[in-house]
Formats: C-alpha cells, structure tokens, sequence
C-alpha cells in the first residue's frame, strides 16, 4: 500500500515503462522530502536537466506532451555558429536520456493536478494514448508502411505529411512508433447507424487497397453492394470535406469498392474464420438485413445460426421491397451467398408464428448449459403490412398498398393497372411505386403527390432527380381528402393545400388550407402511407401497432432468450438501421449466452464518439477539387440510371478517396494491427492517470515559433514559409532535401528573409533574439545545398543582432558570401504575382528610396512565443507569466519560478539558443539540487551486481544468439539457418535463433543459457549496438560475466533492411558477419569498470558574480567549496554596476551575496591568491595556491574558472585626453547614489553623446560584447530621469538589446533618446575645438551630422582576464582567438572544459549579462554535482594503456591526445591517466613503438575479424 | 575463380536454396566511427537504401585509431577496396581523430599506388549522421571503384598458392 501511495495508477497504463514501480518507499516515509524531480518539457533543455539531475542522485519524471524527446532542437539542419549537424549532437543525448535508469520517460503526457508544498509535491499527470505498446514495438515501421492515412507532418511543419501511425524522425526517443487519433469520430463514421468505418475504407481504397476496404465496410456491412445502391448515406451529410468544396462520395466509393470485389472474385477477402466453434445455436427469424447481419456476426463469433425465412429467398424487403433496377438481383444473391458461406443454415418457406418454441426447454428459466434446440432467438421479420391512410373512397378499385404492388412487381407478376397512376406518399417506397409505375408498358402518366413542398422530401436527391428525369409529375404541398370513385371504380383525387408539415421542433405536424382544394385525375392511385408489423400471436409484448417492445439497448424482448429488432421493432426504418439493430443484438445474443454483464464491442471505442470537427485553418491549404459528379458519367442515359457506373474507373476512384480530410487522423482500418508481428498496436487503449510525487518541478517546455504574419502573406500565399519550415526543407533528413516552392515544386533561385516580422512589431514588444543567427545560419545552408548553382539571398532586417560568443564571425563569413546582402530596412509590403505566384517586396532603401524586388520563395522570422498549452500548465502550478507570456522571473533568480521550489530553463524563461538553454538546464537543475540535498540518492537506483566470475583462464565458451527481429531481419536473412552455422564454429558451445532477442523474457532465456552451458562470451547478431549494447551488457552483468566479454554484430540496419532484394547474399553475409562477431569473441578479455574516489570539494577560480554564485550554489549541496580570488575583495565587475535596466540595486545584491559567500561555512575564501599549478584528473585535483608569496597545496574533485573579464579601456575618440570622454563603465560610477557627473552638474540641457562599438566588432577584437547596448541603454535611460531635459544621442552600428531588454530601447526612444547609426567603414570622428567636443557623424540619410556634446561616452566593450592565458597553461585548456576560455563543446556543453572535471562560467566564457552570468554559474555548479555527489567515479574501462617495455618516451601520444591523458612518469615512460582518457584510440594508431594499445579495440581482435572475413574464400 | 568468401557459408544438407549467382562481388570494409558514420549506416538501413553485399563495416571509436597496418593487412588478407568513413571535418567527437585519419589514408594511398593495387581502392570519406544517401553513394563509388580496378591482385596470390598446396 505503501507504494501506491507514491505511484497511484488508475485505469490501464499499458505504455508506461517498467522503471516507474522501483522505489525505495521506505526512505520517502522517513524524510518527507522527497528526492525526485518533475521536468516538464523534453527539449534540450529538459534533457540536459534531466541528465545532469539523474547524473547528481536523483529520480527524474520527463514529462514530454508529444510523442517523443528531443524537441525543436530535433527539427533544425544545424546549429550556429559552428554549424554542426543538430541531430548528430542531439542523438547521443536522447540515448543517454533513454538508457539512464533513474530518468522516467513519459510522453504524450500533461500534468492534471499539482498540489503540495516545496520538498512535497503531488502530481497528477495525464497519460494519454499512445495506442502502440511501448514494451514491444521495436519500431521496425511495419505498421507506417500499411498506413493509408497521410497527414501534415508536424516535425516537418506541415511541408510534407507522415503516416497516422509514425515515428517523428528516426533517432526518436522513446524509439517507438505511436498512432494518432482525433479526439472524436470522424463525422463519417460516428453519423453511420451501423458504425461503418467509413473514413478507414475510403483511406484504404485511395491507397488502392480495395479487398481490404471491402473486408473493413463488411465488419459492419455485411452487404456492401447492396447497401451503396439503397443506402441514404447518413455518413455524406457530415463531411467536413462540404466545407471545401463538396462532401467525399462515401457511398458511391463503397459501390465502387463492392463492385471491384464482384468483378474480380479472386480479390474477395474471406471471412476470418472464428477463434473456436462452439456448440451453442442461435435461431434467426427473417432473413432481411437486420436478419442477415446478426446472423453473420454471431456465426463469426463462432456460434452456430439458422435462418428461418417465411418467404422463399432471403433478402426481406431488399428483395421485396426494392425494385431490381435499383438493387440486382445478382448482388443481392451474390452478397447473401457469401455471408452463407459462413456455415449458416437456411430454412426458406419457414414461417415462425411463435419465436418461443424454438427455445430449447430451460432457457427461459435461466438454463444455459448446451442441449439440443436454440440457445437465443432473434426475431427480425419486418414490418410487410400496408397501412391505409383512413380517407373517404380508399376502398375503391384502383386503389392500391404502395408494398402489395412492389411485391408483385418484385416476383415477378406484371400489376394490373390503369394508364393515369397517381402515387401519395413521401417515402423511397413511393418514389419506388412511382418509378415502377413508370415503367410499366401500359402506363401513359404518372404522378406522386406529397404533403411536403418543394425542397422539403426526405428522400434521397439524386433518386428524386432521377425520377423526374424518368417523367414522374410531382405535385408538391397535397393532402388527400378524398379518393373520388365512379362505378366502384376510382377515377381521380381531391387535395387540400398542406401550408406547412413541420412544426417549429421539426416534428410531423401538417397544417392544411381546406379551401384551396384540387383535383388530379387517375386510374390507379398508389397509397404508400405506412406499414404495420404482422406479429399479432407472436407471444411477444407489442407496442401499439404491433411493433415489438425490445429494450433498447440489448433488444431483449418479453421472453427470455428472444431479442427482437429491426422494423419489427423500429417500424420502417432504413437498411441501416436494420444492420445496426442486427449488431447490437448478436453483441447482447453472446453476452445472454455467456452470461455475462457486460456487452462485448465488436467496433473500437474512442475517448469520445462524438464527431470531430476541423478547424478552417486547416481546412484552408487543401487544394479545391470538386466532387466527381456522378451524373457526368452518366449524360444522355435518361430512363434507367444505373447505380453500376457512379465512379467510372479505378483511378477516378483512388482520386475522388484521396479528398477525404482524415477528420479521425488514424482511420481505423486496423491495417496496422495485422501488419505488426509483435502485436504492438492497441487501438482501444484509454488515456490513463498517474500520481508521482516530487520535491521539485523544473519548467522547461520551450517555445513554439509564432504565426505568420498575415500582412505578409502567412497562410496566403505558398511560397511564403516560416523559418522552422525553410529548416525543415534544408535538412538532409526533411522531405524535401532541396529548396522547392511549395506552390510549385521548381527550385527556389531568389530567396528573401524577413526579420522580426513579428517577435518586435507586432504581438510584442521583445526581441526573440535567436531570429538573426538563424536566418544566417540558414542562408549559408541554403547556398550550400545549391552545390554552386545560382541561388540569391537578401536578408532585410534593421538590425543584425549577432552577440554570442563567434556569433559575429559567423555574420562576417554571410556578409562576405556574395550572394547574400543584407538590406537595412523592414519592407512596407508583400505581395504575390498572380501567375507567377512569386513574390514582390516593397521596402524603403536606407537612403529613402521606395523600392521593390521580386523573389521565388520568402522566409520569414517570426520569432518565439509560449504556447497556449504551456501558459495553461504554468497557470495549473501556479506560476506568474510576464506580461508576454513567458514565466516571469527576476534578474539576480533568473532561474526561479514565483511559486518556491519550482525552477524554469530555455526559452520559457526569455527567447535564446541552445547554449543558453542548456546552460539554465544544468543551472535549474542546480537549483533543484540545492532544494532537495537532504534527500539525494534516496529514490536514485545504483544498481548491484553478481560478484563477477573470473573466466581469464577459461577458455572461450560462446554463446550466439539470433534475432528474427520479428520478420525485419528474418524475411530477407534465413536466421534459423544462420543459427545453425554459428552452432558450427569453433569455440561456440550454443546458438539460437530469437522472435525477439531484446525482449525481458529473452533476457531471462539468456542467462538461464549462460548458466547451464557455462558461457564465458556473448555474441548478439540483431539491431544496432548505439541502442541495444547496454541491455545485452546488464545481461552479462547480471550472469557475474563481465560486460566487455560480449560482441554486437548489426545484422539489421547492416544487413536485412540493406539486402533486402537479395535474400542469399543478405543470408551468407549474416553468417560472416556471426563468423567475423566470434572470432572477435574468442579475443575478448575482461577488464574492469575504474572505481576512483572522489575529493567531493571544489575548487573556485574568481570571487566576482560567477564564482560567488557557483560556490554557493555548490556550498548549499552540502560539498566544500575555496574560493580564490587574485584581488584583496570580493566583487569582480560587479562592484562597478549599480543598477540593471529594470532598476534593481545591483551593489545591495553584491553585498548580500558577500555577506553569504563568506558567512557560509563550506566556503574557504582565498583573497589575493593565485592557482600555480594543478594536477591529477577528474574527481582528484591537487592544486597549489599561491597567496602573497606563500603556497598551500589543496585536494579538490572539480575546478570551476570564473577569472571574468574587464572593461576594455581605449586611446580612441580622446579618451585620457580630454576629462568629457569616458567609459560606459565610468560614467556608472559617476552616477553612483543619486550623483551626476561632473561634467552634467548644473546643467539642464545639457548634450550627451554615446559611442557603441568603441575598439569592438573591428580587425583587433572581432566579437561583439553583448552587453553594452543595454548598459547604453540604461545608462541613457538613467540620465534622462535625472535630467530630463538633456539631450541624448546614442551613435550605434546595430543596436542589440536582446530579449525582454528590446522594449528598454523603444522606450529610451519614446523619452526622446536618438539613435543614429554610423557605419563601420565611417566612424565618427571627435575632435576639440577650445576645450569643446566636436563629433561629426556621417550620416546616410540626412547628410553629416555635427554634435557638441558636453559629455561623450564611449561603449568600449569587454576585454578577457588578463590572466587568461597563464591559467589556460596551468589546466590544460584552450582559449579562444579572442582569449576567452574555450567550453567542451560550444552547443550541448557550454559550460565545461575539454577537460573532465573543469568549468567555466562568467565572463572567463563570454562577455555576458549578470542574469546569463548567474546562470551559467548555477551551471557550472550543477555540472560539477555530478562528479562531487559520487563517492567513487565509474570510469569506462575502454582506455589506453602503454606498454613500458616497447614505449621509448618520444611524447607522440602525449602531443596527440585531445585530452591530456598521457604523462610521461618518473621511470621516463609514457602513462595514460585512465579517468582522463575518453578511449578514442588516437595514441594507440600514432605511436611509433606500437607500445600503446586500447582495451577492447586491441590489434589482436581486429585482425582476428579480418582474417575471418577473408577465412578460406578470400 | 574461386567461389565467392560468402557462398561457403550457404553450404551443407540442409542449406536454404537460394539462386546461385556467381558474378564476382568485391569485398569492401568501410571501417565506420563510432558516432556519425556508424549512425549513418544505421539510417541507410532504416531508409532501407540499397547497396551490394559485398560490404562489411568494421565498428571503430574513431576513425583516429584506425592504424596504417589495419589497413594494410585488410589489403594484404584480401579486401578489394577500403571506405574510412568519418564525422565531417571539424566534427570530430574526438576533436582531430578524423583528420589525422585523412592524412593516415592519404599516406597509406599513396603506398597501394607505388607497389601497384591501386590508391583508389581506399577512400576517405567525412560524413554527419544524418547523410545516410551519401553514405550509399560513397559504397557504390568504391565498390564500382573496387570492380574497375579488379579483384585485389594479392588475394588471388594468395588463392593460387592454396590452390598449389591442395
């Protein structure tokens, strides 16, 4: 019970992984805190929270809403600035992400209740759906290549489509394939009575799969060709295809599809025989539909039936009520000799007066045990008799009952008749009267007259045109009032005027006008006024008018064990009805006879049978295409329209089904379902609740891309696409490949990118900051997909705002591109070339000129906003959003949430890139870690393992096993036959071939295998060792081998998918494959896993806002942190700033994390020190201070450097020369308290000028230093409140506030603050004239200006520590050409060195904000946690190792080694340090004295694989 | 010629009947790092993309540790041509491992050009994980590469002087 209370489940969660139910509740009951994390949103912010949370010793739930991990990051080509390709980095950490046995997986999921406290909280999450079993689908794509639905791909955004069943890409994690369905019906199929799955046949026959269409319409139409001729399509008039253009055709494609199946009888699927027969007996009364389809589900069922027919053929009023020019003949014996074939008896001329003497004795008393007669009756004997309307004369000859004379005409007898036939009524029985009438050879007229006006008949239109067609007179708005007689003999009708026939609820209430009277004159008049049922001592209860009273949901009757349905019960009703009736009671037949509660469904459930509707947006990109129109094909026949001919052709057919919208997403055609060899699919599965309970909650759901603008063309114009879609076309895995207009498909030659089409002018007032990198990044993409053929780009944008780190170099190597310009200006107007559907952009040149240009496809950057799901889940936590939408969180917590205990990171937080995203991850996770350190490693699982048995003396015992992969590997490779070879090799004591060799219970077979024929090597011929190795490895483990004596051979992706065509070679080759996997086995040796242990202690390098962050944050965690500092206090840059633009007292925040900083006592503060030397690895540090002369050796697990930076200082624009120019940086000072500077003393108006870019973005230091335009910004801004009536002008070459910051420069510019741009290739010049400023600005526009300012300051721009490069020698660690440190990698690890165990943070990364500082050293932090939580460090144990007796100590190895691993030691011999080698083998292949080698990879094993492939044939 | 390395494995009594066919195949290695290019080969395989089964991929950390003398004695025991297939330049998951891979095979080129099997027969190639096309393009190259050239010369040396033993 204990558990249940952590992980309560309600209903079936058959997708939820195995890992959730290991807990270790007794802890939880103990603490109260509970050590498990919630991250929200699996981006790349999630999984590198998750990672680094999972990594430090705690329990991590990923919640991810879509399908699969991995987020935007997953759909983009590559990634600015070093343009790496997005997935190959991503990959590997969606693996990590899956194999981590302490992070939970769970998509397709959305939190439904929060509740609880900080340390405590109680989640109720959603799960809904996947509809593919999670456990057994090995995503091999089986059930995609069935699928016949296609549907907009979201990961392409919506450029090409996918499958209903689908993976979003193929790196997917979780690795499975899952369904999707609308969350109601498709109206189609929820508006049918019968329940034919309307939408799932119509997608089978446009995929041209027509036997299996048939086969699904007869699951709940057992006559198809009979019901497309009759049917009044219910299922047509929902269609949200109507709201295009017209609705599908469904039921002239059902014809079609039955049609097909009768012309081409080899196509005919048979009926799945039933699972057992069983030895009940069903008798079925009436063999019309509803008769008929009961029959043939309770035969399919298995039960044994007996039709009991009155008249002489089967059919009921489908052969006596329907004319054969309507319904053949031919198909109704055809569809009725085929559900016979079902093993059905029939007794013809078999009336049934009392149902109940079928019964076999007993049933009625609740008897159900097996004995001779009928277990259930089901009477289904319609309604056959005529009604008379009650009117003055009806008894006159020549008046006859609509039914009496289709009966005749149906057996065949010629009615007598006169030659004026008058029809009443209003149903298809008196349209079919009239049209019978109409064909007989005496007939001169014929006329139907009808209560209902013009317009208003319930009958089918197209049969109501065809009538009047064939020249039946209808005479509208009549009710008889008397049949008018001469002689006995009827000569004509009266009519009075019906004014209206339903009343306001739309209910039969006739209004007549009895003095508006008229006459029409006839022979025989035709009454189809009603039909009563003929059951009268039947036994059974009965309604008024003889229908049968059944309940109306199982149909039971008064007698137990006789159900009733059909007309009998539902009076005239239509064929489907009658088939719906024929259903639900074989379903209440066979829960009567097995007795129990409950009704099997013989259809699949969804969450809800309503009808979904489509929303116009998506209605709107569909091409119009009119319905086929049947009567095209049909032109000049005018007097027997036959059904056969509606579609004319198969084409015609497939075009008119591929109109269908696929309202229900996945169709239900259940193609999937047998397509699937592991039985993975479940289309019933139900959304399912799961509680978890967590200490802390980390938001990271990210962004989604804002709409298009309509001014410019989104979701108008084709060639108008967004920015994650041009990204989509670019990839190499994308539908496209190349850049094709959407309109057209033709090459894209002239392409234009909008910027900030939205984030900045439209919906808000913030800059989505990564817009201009990526818009670069794409353009050099795109002119790289061209392979040098003619592409142009024009980039139109105000402002470049390139300001991470090599973000500015990237924009230089665009710049020079000579087909990309960049255009400064926001175009006035888009508009699409008719004809061409190219588009035209109008813009003003920065010189003022109205201009316009043309281009083939137009890309615009819209930016990033939250999206309504995300503001939803914030608004159920309780979380404040800013007024943007994003989470509102402050400058100096960037990282925390307004609710305590709830942290946020990526671009939830403020629009950024992947590294700052990642950065925060690991920052949040921090956090979340400082939360929770009471608790760490109660809920985390280390998993033990089996003492390992020592086998280095025995000698090679292998064991092969074989995987069919279902069919993937073993329809192309006979793997039975390649177990049998492996049987055969040398040194292999046992092989088998496996259905599934990954699967749990092959994992147990394994073991039991390795025990009993004392294995010591595993070979697995199957999938690919990135995704399987691990689990065949814990297998090993688990059998006390060790993990390395074990080889993957990839016998899938490398062999079967490959070969595919060649089943011999694909075979052949998979035996040497096994041959090369063994012989590689027999080399295998075990070795170890490295154990090191770990000083859990970091060492700090700078005491500014980085340092002190990170070593509280890691202080908190419980480890011990020193400090170093090179200055006598602590403070850094920080101690310069006195306010961030938003006005927060910045030396008061300083002051108080001192204060903490050297309070706290697992902080030791080294001021006025320096780091000498280090040495040692990961986890083991021992470094030498120095502090004023003196050294002190310290031990330490991690090394964080947070050197910072400094403010630039500068020779230019008089700077030192003259007192009125200084610094950004200065003139902060001078305004600190309430100051002014000096030189503003007094003076009201005065002049300020600001320079940006002083001595930054030139030759010497060619990166932009991100913050100075906000500090500019701000300082302005501070200026101006203080003075208000100075006059503020801030010369810029781009101004780049970024972010929320963006709205500070509108506003700087609303208070009357101008910015003037000045051009790279012009700087201003300054000069002084009698001790004045004189700046000359030369301007575009305007021609130069002249300024006078009594104050000039400059944005010189960030400069790195100088001691940058002596530290760099000390560790180890490269910088960058601009002399910042260089991070591990600058995407996916922002935050550490190349080095194990060293990170960065601060401005020793990057110039950089307080808010981007602070989290970056919250991340250092939480990178460094999971090295200090470990007591001991597993090290892989594939590393190099020398062999002193060959290694001459040349240094080669230590030269080549990335990673410092090689020393040479004091016997003067190369050693490689284990836990710092990452084990790629660069030593061992440079090594002149072949001294090195690389466990696991050595020289010995790959020549034995070499030799095996060349064994014997070679 | 002798019989195909691959027909042996389809003998015995109770071996599946397939048709023979006995037109020469070369024998390929592509050596394939462990990160883009084994990746790359995955989605070939994935995409179910085609190419002749004469090729086998060795499963390496990085291309970096591939030696001259594993090259060599691949050549040397039979393999009529050799893809070293590597992450793109820059990309390298070991920082510079794929490009002192280049210069290795530029060298070892060079070497099967001066004894006379033919530089042609070693490709290096830098590819990212997602270029499973490419990656079949660069197997079809070396394998039409590996046909115009021949069967590896010292491979039917060495056959002949089996064949002499028998």
């Amino acid at each position: 019970m204990q558990r249940q209370k952590h992980c309560k489940r309600a209903g079936e969660t058959p997708a939820l992984p195995a890992k959730l139910k290991n807990f270790n509740m007794e802890k939880i009951q103990q603490t109260e805190t509970i050590g498990a994390v919630l991250v929200c949103g699996a981006g790349i912010a999630g999984i590198q929270a998750s990672l680094d949370l999972a990594e430090s010793g705690f329990k991590v739930y990923l919640l991810e809403p879509t399908a699969a991990i991995g987020g935007h990051m997953a759909q983009l080509d590559k990634t600015y600035p070093t343009d790496d390709c997005a997935m190959c980095i991503l990959s590997p950490r969606l693996v990590e992400c899956a194999r981590n046995r302490n992070i939970e997986i769970i998509t397709l999921a959305d939190i439904e209740e929060f509740s609880g406290r900080p340390g405590h909280f109680k989640v109720k999450i959603r799960q809904n759906p996947r509809y593919i079993d999670i456990k057994k689908c090995d995503a091999c794509g089986d059930c995609a290549q069935v699928c016949p639905v296609d549907i907009p791909s979201e990961f392409d955004c919506g450029i090409g489509t996918r499958k209903a069943v689908f993976r979003p890409y193929p790196q997917a994690i979780p690795n499975v394939f899952s369904i999707s369905k609308s969350a109601g019906q498709a109206p189609c199929k929820s508006y049918c009575p019968a329940g034919v799955n309307v939408q799932g046949f119509i997608a089978l026959a446009a995929a041209g799969k027509f036997s299996e269409a048939y086969e699904l319409i007869r699951q709940r139409c057992p006559l198809p060709a009979v019901s497309a001729r009759i049917c009044p399509h219910p299922c047509e008039s929902k269609c949200n295809r109507s709201e295009i253009d017209a609705a599908v055709s469904a039921c002239d494609l059902e014809g079609f599809v039955a049609d097909h199946i009768h012309k081409n009888p080899d196509k005919y699927p048979a009926f799945a025989q039933p699972a057992a027969k069983l030895d009940r007996k069903i008798a079925v009364i009436g063999g019309g539909p509803a008769g008929l389809t009961a029959a043939a589900d309770l035969a399919c069922m298995g039960y044994q039936v007996t039709i009991f027919e009155a008249k002489p053929d089967l059919g009921g009023m489908l052969r006596y009520g329907i004319p054969d020019y309507r319904l053949p003949r031919k198909i109704l014996d055809e569809e009725i000799r085929c559900i016979l074939q079902l093993g059905i008896e029939v007794k013809t001329d078999s009336p049934i007066t009392k149902p109940a003497d079928l019964l076999r004795p007993g049933v009625k008393n609740g008897d159900t045990s097996p004995r001779p007669g009928f277990d259930a009756v089901f009477v289904a004997t319609g309604a056959w008799l005529g009604r008379k309307p009650g009117i003055p004369g009806d008894d006159a000859s020549g008046v006859r009952e609509g039914l009496d004379f289709l009966y005749e005409i149906n057996t065949g007898k010629t009615p007598e008749i006169g030659p004026r036939v008058l029809v009443i009524g209003n149903t298809d029985l008196a349209l079919d009267a009239a049209r019978c009438a109409r064909r007989l050879p005496d007939v001169k007229s014929v006329s139907l007259a009808c209560l209902e006006g013009a317009g208003e008949l319930r009958v089918d239109p197209r049969r109501l045109a065809e009538a009047v067609e064939e020249g039946v007179d209808f005479r509208y708005g009549l009710g008889p009032t008397r049949i008018e007689a001469a002689s006995g003999k009827a000569i004509g009708v009266t009519f009075r005027a019906c004014t209206s026939v339903f009343d306001e609820f739309k209910r039969f209430d006739p209004l007549f006008d009895d003095s508006a009277t008229s006459s029409i004159p006839a022979d025989t008049v035709i009454l189809t006024s009603g039909r009563a049922v003929n059951l009268l001592r039947s036994g059974l209860e009965t309604r008024p008018g003889g229908r049968i009273l059944a309940d109306q949901d199982t149909l039971a009757t008064s007698i137990k064990g006789i159900f009733a349905g059909g007309d009998a019960v539902l009076g005239p009703a239509s064929m489907v009805d009658a088939m719906a009736q024929g259903h639900r009671a074989a379903e209440s037949i066979d829960a009567f006879i097995r007795g129990a509660a409950s009704i099997r469904s013989t259809s699949v459930s969804r969450a809800s049978n309503a009808a979904s509707t489509i929303s116009s947006a998506k209605l709107a990109p569909r091409p119009k295409n009119s319905r086929f129109e049947i009567r095209d094909s049909r032109s000049g026949e005018k007097r027997s329209p036959n059904l056969e001919s509606r579609i004319s052709n198969l084409e015609s057919a497939i075009a008119e089904a591929r109109r269908c919208l696929a309202c229900g997403l996945c169709s239900e055609c259940m193609q999937c379902v047998k397509a699937c060899s592991a039985g993975a699919v479940l289309h019933d599965q139900q959304p399912a609740t799961v509680e978890i309970e967590v200490g802390s909650v980390i938001l990271a759901p990210g962004f989604e891309e804002s709409p298009l603008s309509e001014d410019f063309g989104g979701g108008r114009y084709a060639n108008v696409l967004s920015s994650l879609q041009f990204e989509r076309m670019l990839s190499a895995s994308g539908p496209a490949g190349r850049i094709r207009r959407p309109s057209d498909g033709v090459e894209a030659k002239r392409i234009a990118f909008i910027q900030c089409v939205r984030g900045r002018d439209a919906a808000g007032d913030y800059c989505s900051s990564i817009c201009c990198m990526n818009t670069a990044k794409e353009a050099l993409a795109a002119l790289e997909h061209m392979d040098g053929g003619q592409l142009d780009i024009t980039i139109f944008g105000r402002e470049v705002k390139a300001v991470g780190k090599d973000f500015d170099r990237y924009i230089d190597r665009v710049r020079s591109e000579k087909n990309v310009s960049y255009i400064r200006a926001f175009p006035s107007r888009l508009q699409e070339a008719a004809q061409t559907r190219n588009l035209k952009i109008r813009y003003r040149s920065p010189k003022g000129i109205e201009q316009e240009q043309e281009f083939d496809l137009v890309v615009l950057g819209s930016g990033l906003q939250v999206s309504a799901g995300v503001k939803q889940m914030a608004a159920q936590l309780g979380v404040q959003l800013n007024p943007f939408g994003f989470v509102q969180t402050g400058r100096f917590s960037p990282l925390t949430a307004s609710q305590p205990g709830i942290y946020v990171a990526g671009a939830f937080q403020e629009p950024k890139d992947i590294p700052e995203s990642v950065a925060q991850a690991s920052g949040a996770a921090a956090c979340a870690m400082g939360q929770l350190t009471t608790v760490r490693g109660t809920l985390a699982q280390r998993h033990e393992y089996p003492w390992e048995r020592d086998v280095a003396d025995e000698p090679p015992r292998i064991g092969v096993f074989v995987c069919h992969c279902g069919h993937n590997i073993a329809s192309v490779v006979d793997v039975e036959w390649v177990a049998r070879k492996a049987a055969k090799m040398a040194d292999v004591y046992y092989a088998e071939a496996n259905m599934y060799t990954c699967s749990d219970s092959n994992q147990q077979h394994i073991k039991a295998m390795i025990r009993k024929h004392r294995l010591n090597r595993l070979v697995v011929a199957s999938c690919s060792s990135r995704t399987h190795e691990v689990l065949f490895q814990e297998t090993l483990r688990e059998s006390a081998l060790n993990q390395y004596l074990f080889v993957m051979t990839n016998i899938r992706d490398q062999c079967s998918w490959v070969h595919k065509n060649d089943p011999a070679a694909a075979t052949a080759k998979a035996v040497d494959l096994v041959s090369m996997a063994v012989a590689r086995a027999r080399h295998l040796k075990a070795f170890p896993l490295n154990e090191l242990e770990v000083t859990a202690s970091a060492l700090i390098l700078g005491g500014g806002l980085a340092g002190m962050t990170a070593g509280l944050s890691i202080a908190d965690q419980g480890f011990k942190v020193r400090l170093v500092e090179k200055e006598a206090v602590l403070g850094g840059l920080m101690r310069n700033i006195q306010s961030t633009l938003e006005r927060d007292d910045v030396q008061a925040q300083l002051n108080d994390l001192i204060s903490k900083t050297l309070s706290h006592p697992n902080i030791t503060v080294y001021l006025n020190s320096n780091l000498v030397r280090t040495s040692g690895q990961v986890g083991n540090f021992t470094s030498v201070l120095e502090t004023e002369g003196k050294e002190k050796s310290v031990d330490h697990g991690v090394v964080i450097v947070a050197t910072g930076g400094r403010e630039r200082n500068t020779e230019k624009f008089l700077h030192g020369r003259n007192r009125h120019v200084m610094t950004q940086g200065a003139l902060e000072a001078a305004m600190a308290g309430n100051s002014l500077p000096e030189e503003l003393r007094g003076k009201k108006s005065a002049i300020v000028v600001m320079v940006q870019c002083v001595e930054s973005r030139d030759e010497k230091n060619p990166y932009c230093s991100r913050v100075c335009c906000s500090e500019a910004v701000k300082n302005a801004l501070e200026l101006k409140r203080r003075l208000p009536d100075c006059s503020i002008v801030i010369l810029n070459r781009d101004i780049r506030t970024y972010g929320f910051r963006d709205m500070y420069s509108r506003k700087a510019r609303e208070q009357g603050i101008r910015f003037v741009r000045y051009s790279e290739h012009d700087e201003p010049t300054v000069a002084e004239e009698k001790g004045r400023l004189k700046i000359r600005v030369a301007e575009t526009a305007d021609g130069d200006l002249l300024l006078k300012p009594d104050l000039l300051v400059l944005s010189t721009g960030i400069s790195p520590a100088e001691g940058n490069p002596a530290l760099s020698a000390v560790l180890r660690s490269a910088l960058t050409p601009d002399g910042y440190f260089l991070e591990a990698h600058p995407k996916l690890r922002p935050v550490d060195l190349a080095n194990e165990g060293e990170f960065l943070c601060g401005l020793a990364h990057s110039p950089r904000l307080m808010d981007e500082t602070i989290a970056q050293a919250q991340a250092a932090a939480g990178r460094a946690s999971r090295v200090l939580s470990k007591s001991k460090l597993e090290v892989a144990g594939q590393v190099s190792y020398v062999n002193p007796a060959e290694c001459v100590a040349c240094a080669t190895c230590v030269k080549v080694c990335p990673y410092g691993a090689p020393i040479i030691n004091v016997l003067g011999k190369s050693e490689i340090q284990g836990a710092k080698c990452m084990g790629c083998g660069s030593c061992v292949a440079a090594c002149p004295a072949k001294a090195i080698a690389l466990q696991h990879q050595e020289s010995r094993t790959i020549m034995a694989v070499l030799d095996e492939m060349f064994a014997g044939g070679g | 010629m002798k019989q195909l390395n691959h027909r042996r494995n389809m003998e015995g009594p109770d071996a599946p009947e397939f048709s023979a066919d006995s037109r020469w195949e070369p024998e390929i290695i592509a050596f394939c790092c462990d990160y883009c290019a084994y990746s790359a080969a995955a989605l070939a395989g994935s995409n179910r993309m085609q190419y002749p089964a004469g090729v086998r991929i060795i499963h390496t950390p990085c291309t970096g540790k591939i030696e001259t003398e594993h090259i060599l004695g691949a050549f040397e025991k039979g393999a009529d041509g050799i893809l070293v297939v590597g992450c793109l330049e820059g990309g390298c998951h070991f920082v510079e491992g794929n490009l002192r891979a280049r210069r290795r095979a530029d060298r070892v080129c060079a070497i099967l050009d001066e004894i006379g099997l033919g530089g042609g027969r070693l490709k290096m190639v830098n590819l990212s994980d997602s270029m499973a096309s490419e990656f079949v393009q660069e197997i079809l190259e070396i394998v039409e590469k590996a046909k115009a050239l021949g069967p590896n010369p010292l491979k039917l040396s060495k056959q002949s002087e089996s064949a002499g033993s028998l």
